[in-house]
């Protein structure tokens, strides 16, 4: 075990003084709540319920270890651990949501089909909002990084590429009901518009972009515009890849939203949702994983890696054009110099074993020759 | 009624916070954790791979020494992940001589690395190798996982160096619509892939990984944790899974191409017409005893592609066991760390004694 453990003295300070000042928030927040006998939704609103001091709290923590410096294994598990916790304490706040929407109904009470409609609704209203601040949690690490190497350097390429497009969705015929949704608060209309985009975009500036060019600057112009052609593709198979898994969120929430019925009448009690957090991520894990095994799945998966490696592709194109008038070499130049080393690194191995092999069979020979 | 929701979720709210901190004492300080606990020595280089040998403790039940192949994904470590937990430590326990490759990380200019290069070329030395330095004309081969295909096409290549084969959830058999991850891997450009980012990026293959049990594995498994955040063993424990996990060097491009392309998307290995170096790899020439063990709750490689190898091979003597656990239980559960070193260990004893070994393959 080669664990350091180096503790600084001042560490156990810091963190007793950060615990008072939150304690002394906690209990006068604590405090107007009872004066003002606030029901639930309305304290969860403020910033210091449970769920609200617990990410205060959390991001404390954080940057105590940043302040530190903390790096290494230990940290970054950690963090991995506290993200997901984010999601479990956001899932307890919305637990409590949709359990004050159930008390709401007085006991007994047979209710319309409109009545459960607007019940259904507001549960559905909450749990979009725990699905927002789901899918902006921090990823285990993988999809971060992985997304990082499919991105790369497309930031720059970002706005050229809407000043390019803006026409295009000006002139986007199913805009204004897509904006009404938005304005809804469906947010899978957002992602609905991806389509859209890509369609007017195939239909209008796309086939521009591929057009040949002519002039002295030809094979960079077509070599730009090909690149930003590859981006917008990428985009755009991103985007739809995404709104599949935001779509698959909301069947996982009708389920939830099912299953939830075991729950109601039930006391309030961290037992009783821990009962509903594994209700919960194993609705959304059995929905996710007849997603996973679907031909949908494969194809847009498919697509998105395939698009996104075009659009590095022309990266490297455009970078290996860029760079044939420095010294720097381009990709084209290292793989040259990769393959040479890979072939000289065979042929010498294979000369090594050749000479290994005779001057086995000289040993053997000069073995026979001496007198025994 | 309002009440009680919010004790609940003071409640709740306070216990997380508590365990976290707890968490946070035991974890946050620890930088790194070595790679394996077993002491060992590194006999042999080449490129970025080593060899490390591990000497038997107590009585040698066998005189030929056991060569283990691991996966190019991840690390061999996992076989040697804590004191109670360590494969390795079990099987020199159990009297074996063992020597244990480690792959290393690829770099971007391993990208043209071949299947040939890892099988005829770094693994082919480190067997003459072994056999060298012990006096042993043959020697027992351990493949694990994709360690064991690489292991099962050597073996069939250089029978003649081979006493005994013994494979560990190989993926031998990929004609399936079943598995997740062969699904996937039969529908991705993979030339595309390497020829555009040239190693695959462990990161990549991480996240099929993780996609395979999305909610458990990235959110589940964390939350589940934080009840023992205050145990200091259970915490290091995970932290060694974590980083063994996470640990994934990348794969050297065109080794991946031919991996997914001849095994995953053809099954060419299992039809007979897989070949390396221009030549035809026929598992008939598997005439060694082989060993067979994989887990029957395994969702990487599913037993029904391990399975399979019995029928394909040259031999009568095929063992097969299964146990009841999943991939990584074949690493480290209870179960596997304690029934397999001593089956590993008697099977190869019985096919290790004198008699059996004949002719130049018999040990000095």
């Amino acid at each position: 075990m080669n664990g350091t453990t180096d503790k600084p003295a001042e560490w156990m300070n810091q963190w007793l003084k950060m615990q008072e000042g939150l304690m002394k928030e906690w209990t006068s927040s604590l405090g107007k709540v009872m004066k003002s006998s606030a029901l639930p939704e309305e304290w969860m609103k403020m910033p210091l319920s449970p769920v609200g001091l617990y990410d205060q709290w959390s991001k404390s923590l954080s940057d105590l270890a940043a302040k530190r410096e903390e790096e290494g294994v230990g940290r970054l598990v950690y963090d991995r651990i506290a993200s997901s916790s984010k999601v479990y304490m956001d899932l307890l706040n919305f637990w409590a949501k949709s359990t004050g929407v159930f008390k709401s109904v007085p006991p007994g009470k047979t209710l319309t089909v409109e009545e459960i409609n607007a019940l259904r609704n507001d549960w559905m209203k909450n749990y979009r909002e725990f699905m927002n601040t789901l899918w902006g949690s921090k990823p285990a690490g993988d999809e971060e990084s992985l997304g990082k190497t499919l991105e790369g350097t497309t930031l720059s390429a970002s706005d050229l590429t809407w000043s390019l497009l803006e026409p295009v969705l000006k002139n986007v015929a199913q805009m204004p009901d897509i904006v009404q949704k938005i304005a809804r608060g469906d947010s899978s209309a957002v992602l609905d518009l991806g389509g859209i985009f890509a369609k007017n975009y195939e239909d209008t500036v796309g086939p521009a972009m591929i057009a040949p060019s002519f002039g002295y600057f030809k094979q960079l112009n077509e070599k730009i515009t090909q690149t930003i052609h590859a981006y917008v593709r990428f985009n755009t198979a991103k985007n739809a890849f995404s709104a599949m898994l935001y779509k698959t969120g909301l069947k996982a929430a009708e389920k939830v939203y099912e299953r939830s019925s075991e729950f109601v009448g039930k006391e309030a009690t961290p037992e009783n949702f821990k009962a509903f957090y594994r209700m919960w991520w194993t609705a959304n894990e059995e929905t996710y994983h007849v997603l996973l095994s679907s031909e949908e799945f494969n194809t847009m998966s498919k697509e998105m890696v395939t698009r996104g490696l075009l659009f590095r592709k022309w990266i490297d194109e455009l970078m290996d054009h860029v760079l044939r008038f420095t010294n720097i070499p381009g990709k084209k130049d290292m793989d040259e110099i990769y393959k040479t080393i890979w072939e000289l690194r065979r042929e010498l191995k294979n000369q090594k074993r050749v000479i290994r092999d005779l001057e086995k069979k000289v040993g053997a020979k000069d073995r026979k020759k001496k007198p025994a | 009624m309002a009440e009680s929701v919010m004790e609940a979720m003071m409640k709740e709210s306070a216990r997380v916070q508590q365990k976290l901190l707890k968490g946070f004492e035991n974890m946050v300080h620890i930088k790194d954790l070595e790679d394996g606990v077993t002491p060992r020595e590194v006999v042999y280089r080449e490129d970025k791979i080593e060899v490390y040998h591990y000497k038997p403790e107590g009585e040698s039940v066998c005189p030929i020494p056991l060569l283990i192949c691991y996966a190019l994904v991840n690390r061999q470590y996992m076989m040697d992940i804590q004191d109670n937990l360590s494969l390795f430590r079990k099987l020199i326990g159990q009297g074996l001589d063992l020597y244990v490759i480690d792959w290393g990380y690829p770099s971007k200019m391993d990208k043209y690395q071949t299947m040939e290069d890892y099988i005829d070329g770094y693994l082919n030395n480190v067997v003459d190798f072994v056999r060298e330095r012990t006096g042993s004309d043959k020697i027992n081969l351990l493949g694990v996982c994709q360690g064991g295909a690489f292991s099962t096409i050597y073996a069939s290549l250089y029978p003649e160096k081979i006493q005994n084969l013994v494979v560990m959830v190989a993926p031998i058999d990929l004609d399936t619509q079943d598995g997740l991850l062969q699904v996937w891997a039969k529908s991705f450009d993979v030339d595309l892939m390497v020829d555009t980012i040239g190693n695959v990026p462990g990161e990549f293959l991480n996240l099929g990984f993780l996609w395979l049990k999305p909610f458990q594995l990235v959110i589940d498994k964390y939350v589940g944790l934080i009840d023992r955040l205050d145990n200091p063993e259970t915490v290091k424990y995970f932290l060694r899974m974590e980083k063994w996990i996470f640990d994934s060097p990348d794969q050297a491009g065109e080794t991946f191409k031919k991996f997914v392309k001849d095994l995953f998307q053809k099954n060419l290995l299992c039809k007979g017409e897989f070949t390396l170096g221009g030549r035809k790899v026929d598992l008939k020439k598997i005439t060694m005893p082989v060993l067979n063990l994989f887990g029957e709750q395994d969702h990487l490689v599913p037993p029904y592609c391990s399975k399979p190898l019995a029928e394909l091979v040259g031999t009568k003597d095929v063992t097969t066991v299964e146990y009841p656990v999943g991939h990584i239980g074949m690493y480290v559960s209870s179960k596997a760390q304690k029934e397999m070193p001593p089956t590993v260990a008697n099977w190869l004893k019985d096919r290790c004694s004198a008699e059996k070994i004949k002719g130049p393959g018999k040990a000095k």
